[in-house]
């Protein structure tokens, strides 16, 4: 329970990449608590707790059977968070990762996954332990990936 | 865009404020059932299996005490049916339960999902034209050893006026018409339930391996 706990913020950035509603990402949420906790008996630590965690969470996100309405993604701040002085900087940062979430998701599933660990800093070990891509093939897709966001963030900006 | 860039704001990311804040809500949501797709595919399957045990019992009963017994027979074909259903609901159960393995790799585990929907999906396909086929032959049988004057004036029955040729013709026809419809309905059913996303999970799985 602590352990689900203290990775949350992670949970939550896998329930961001592949739900575009708030009540998707709560059901997605739920999914991979509940698949966590049944897999959690069957944890050897043969890998880290994280990978292991990314797994589970990857797998349930990727191999869900739902219909997912297609809107335009939001990831609204509801209310500002405690402790934050600096307005100006929070809403940089809030519009920095609306930037980010809207290129993101316009990536295939397994893309989204592979960004996501870019993003964390794992190493391509870590990442092949987890998707279970070998190396070479996860560099050529993370060039790919980066052309593709570099693409996709010029036309945005032509078109507007 | 610079992927690299963003690696800070996307680390200080927080969960939501409105979301689960500590291990009362964890613990609650633990206690809700899975909406996850195989959770929902063994609960129809434990539905089907309660449908199928209540109303072949009031049917095997029934069968056994009515119409002065002559149609016991019914009763045990809807045993051997039923302890056949039991069979076939083991072997799905234990194909669901292997889906519910998700902490393998995440390619290896879509390898499984995709084998193990696609053995699902035969399993139905399978069983329905065989279900139809032993139906048919078993009731044809009823009708002509139990029932007496009906296969006088049936087309499926070999009788003064209908000669053994047309009646295996008939029951051929019959046989293959409502075994390629029960077949086509089950493809039409099945690709609108798993269809797609088989087809999706193997795109994803056509994408990992792509070089």
């Amino acid at each position: 329970m602590a352990l689900v706990n203290e990775h949350r913020p992670m949970l939550f950035k896998v329930c961001n990449l592949y739900c575009r509603q708030e009540f998707e990402r709560q059901d997605l949420f739920q999914e991979i608590v509940i698949q966590l906790w049944r897999a959690f008996p069957g944890f050897r630590g043969d890998s880290k707790f994280s990978t292991w965690m990314y797994r589970i969470a990857l797998n349930t996100a990727i191999s869900d059977l739902r219909k997912k309405k297609h809107h335009i993604v939001s990831i609204e701040p509801e209310s500002l968070p405690d402790g934050i002085d600096d307005i100006d900087n929070y809403q940089e940062k809030e519009e920095k990762l609306k930037q980010l979430y809207s290129a993101i998701t316009q990536l295939s599933e397994i893309e989204r996954a592979i960004v996501m660990l870019y993003l964390e800093d794992k190493s391509y070990d870590e990442m092949e332990d987890i998707l279970g891509i070998n190396q070479n093939n996860l560099r050529v897709k993370m060039n790919r990936i980066k052309d593709k966001l570099r693409k996709l963030t010029k036309a945005v900006e032509y078109g507007s | 865009m610079d992927l690299d860039q963003f690696k800070d704001v996307w680390k200080e990311q927080d969960a939501p404020v409105s979301a689960v804040q500590g291990k009362e809500q964890i613990l609650a949501m633990l206690k809700k059932r899975s909406q996850g797709p195989i959770a929902k595919m063994k609960r129809n399957l434990r539905g089907e299996m309660v449908i199928v045990v209540v109303s072949y019992t009031a049917m095997i009963i029934h069968y056994f005490v009515t119409f002065d017994r002559q149609f016991q027979s019914v009763s045990w074909f809807l045993l051997l049916i039923g302890l056949f259903y039991i069979l076939y609901y083991s072997l799905k159960n234990n194909l669901l339960n292997n889906m519910l393995h998700v902490s393998g790799k995440v390619k290896s585990h879509l390898q499984q999902q995709v084998t193990t929907l696609e053995k699902f999906v035969k399993l139905y396909l399978v069983a329905g034209p065989v279900l139809v086929l032993v139906c048919l032959a078993f009731f044809g049988w009823i009708f002509y050893t139990q029932v007496p004057g009906y296969s006088e004036s049936n087309i499926l029955f070999e009788s003064s006026t209908n000669p053994l040729w047309k009646a295996v013709i008939a029951w051929t026809v019959l046989a293959v018409v409502l075994t390629i419809a029960v077949y086509y309905a089950n493809v039409w059913l099945l690709n609108k339930l798993y269809g797609t996303h088989i087809a999706k999970l193997k795109g994803i799985l056509k994408e990992m391996s792509e070089e």
